[in-house]
């Protein structure tokens, strides 16, 4: 069970952390580092708790000068990481990488998955654990999980789901991993596979008043990360003025009432399909 | 605090906030939490809480989260 020397942690977060008190369990010399520290980073305070060595890197040329200098045959565990190794680091013989991705690949590779199986209506999406290669998110799989969509759901809480399915995944997989006994499996291409870059947002941040009310809908929990501003603002244009959505709320009626639009000053109030959707709006640059 | 109690059983059902404190150091509430807390407080009591108080120590216990709430123009 101790084949790897060493096990560093890479990443931020939830995901991050629980990996951190999974690994705790399994092996004695645990590395976390902190590559972008959030202001509710919890993870130097984890690695002190479970007498990990913590260390912030922040910027990429030591990063990669770090992983350069490890010598001992290491795991390393990429979670909730957006720094890309390098092909020198995944070159290196004695270095594992694997990485946590919060979808099913190879449907929504790249950044801000949850945000894209919702606007794209998926009924499921889930958590790919895989190995790293050059190519982004695109290394064999080492285990998936699926995550049913619920009806209402936005991006933070479908992001909250792939981490709690992502640490059962990890914890499960981890004695595997640490023994080198495990099989990964090619990623098959898939119909509509889909990458996205952190520059992509539906529709471009624009919310198209012509859509039913359950593309609206998902338009706007596709965008919803709570006071994470992952993602700018949804914009709506309403009588040839452009507005910023700042809140909405969602209230399934049940009602199959006829289909209307009511717009005043700063609400929009939005109502078909047995859905009905209120706009809290203001002017664009007010 | 009964309100309070319900919105934190809600994001994390498995915890009895009442008989607990430190719920940060605890690992009750991870950072994502946190965000959801956030959310369901400005919905609840009308608030808008401002960006250099999401730290974790606002949300370590039932009286911090209050003071946070009051801090923001909400009432408990």
């Amino acid at each position: 069970m101790r084949g790897f020397n060493t096990v560093v942690v890479i990443g931020s977060g939830d995901i991050a952390c629980k990996c951190i008190k999974i690994l705790a369990d399994h092996h004695d010399n645990v590395v976390c580092i902190e590559h972008e520290k959030g202001y509710l980073s919890m993870m130097k305070s984890i690695c002190q708790k479970y007498n990990c060595r913590y260390k912030a890197i922040t910027e990429q040329e030591q990063l990669l000068e770090y992983f350069n200098k490890i010598t001992v045959k290491t795991l390393i565990v990429s979670a909730n990481n957006n720094y890309i190794f390098p092909e020198a680091v995944l070159d290196k013989q004695n270095l594992s990488v694997i990485n946590f991705h919060n979808a099913l690949l190879p449907h929504h590779g790249g950044r801000n998955a949850p945000t894209w199986a919702i606007f794209q209506m998926d009924e499921t999406t889930g958590i790919t654990w895989h190995e790293v290669t050059p190519k982004v998110d695109a290394g064999d799989i080492i285990i998936q999980r699926g995550i049913v969509i619920a009806q209402d759901m936005t991006a933070l809480e479908l992001a909250r789901k792939c981490m709690e399915v992502g640490a059962e995944a990890f914890q499960e997989i981890i004695p595997k991993l640490l023994a080198e006994n495990y099989t990964a499996r090619v990623q098959l291409p898939a119909k509509e596979m889909g990458f996205h870059y952190s520059g992509d947002i539906p529709n471009a941040g624009i919310m198209d008043i012509s859509w039913s009310t359950e593309r609206i809908s998902a338009f706007l929990r596709s965008l919803d990360y709570g006071k994470i501003r992952i993602l700018p603002r949804p914009r709506v244009v309403l009588l040839d003025k452009c507005y910023v959505i700042e809140r909405y709320h969602i209230i399934r009626t049940g009602k199959q009432d006829l289909a209307r639009v009511i717009v005043n000053k700063y609400r929009a109030f939005i109502c078909s399909q047995g859905l009905s959707i209120t706009l809290d709006l203001k002017g664009w640059g007010e | 605090m009964k309100r309070l109690v319900e919105i934190l059983q809600e994001i994390r059902p498995e915890f009895d906030f009442t008989a607990a404190d430190n719920f940060v150091e605890k690992e009750m509430l991870n950072s994502l939490d946190i965000i959801a807390l956030i959310s369901t407080l400005e919905e609840e009591y009308g608030i808008s809480i401002d960006g250099a108080d999401i730290v974790p120590e606002n949300f370590n216990g039932l009286e911090a989260i209050k003071t946070l709430v009051e801090k923001s123009g909400g009432t408990i």
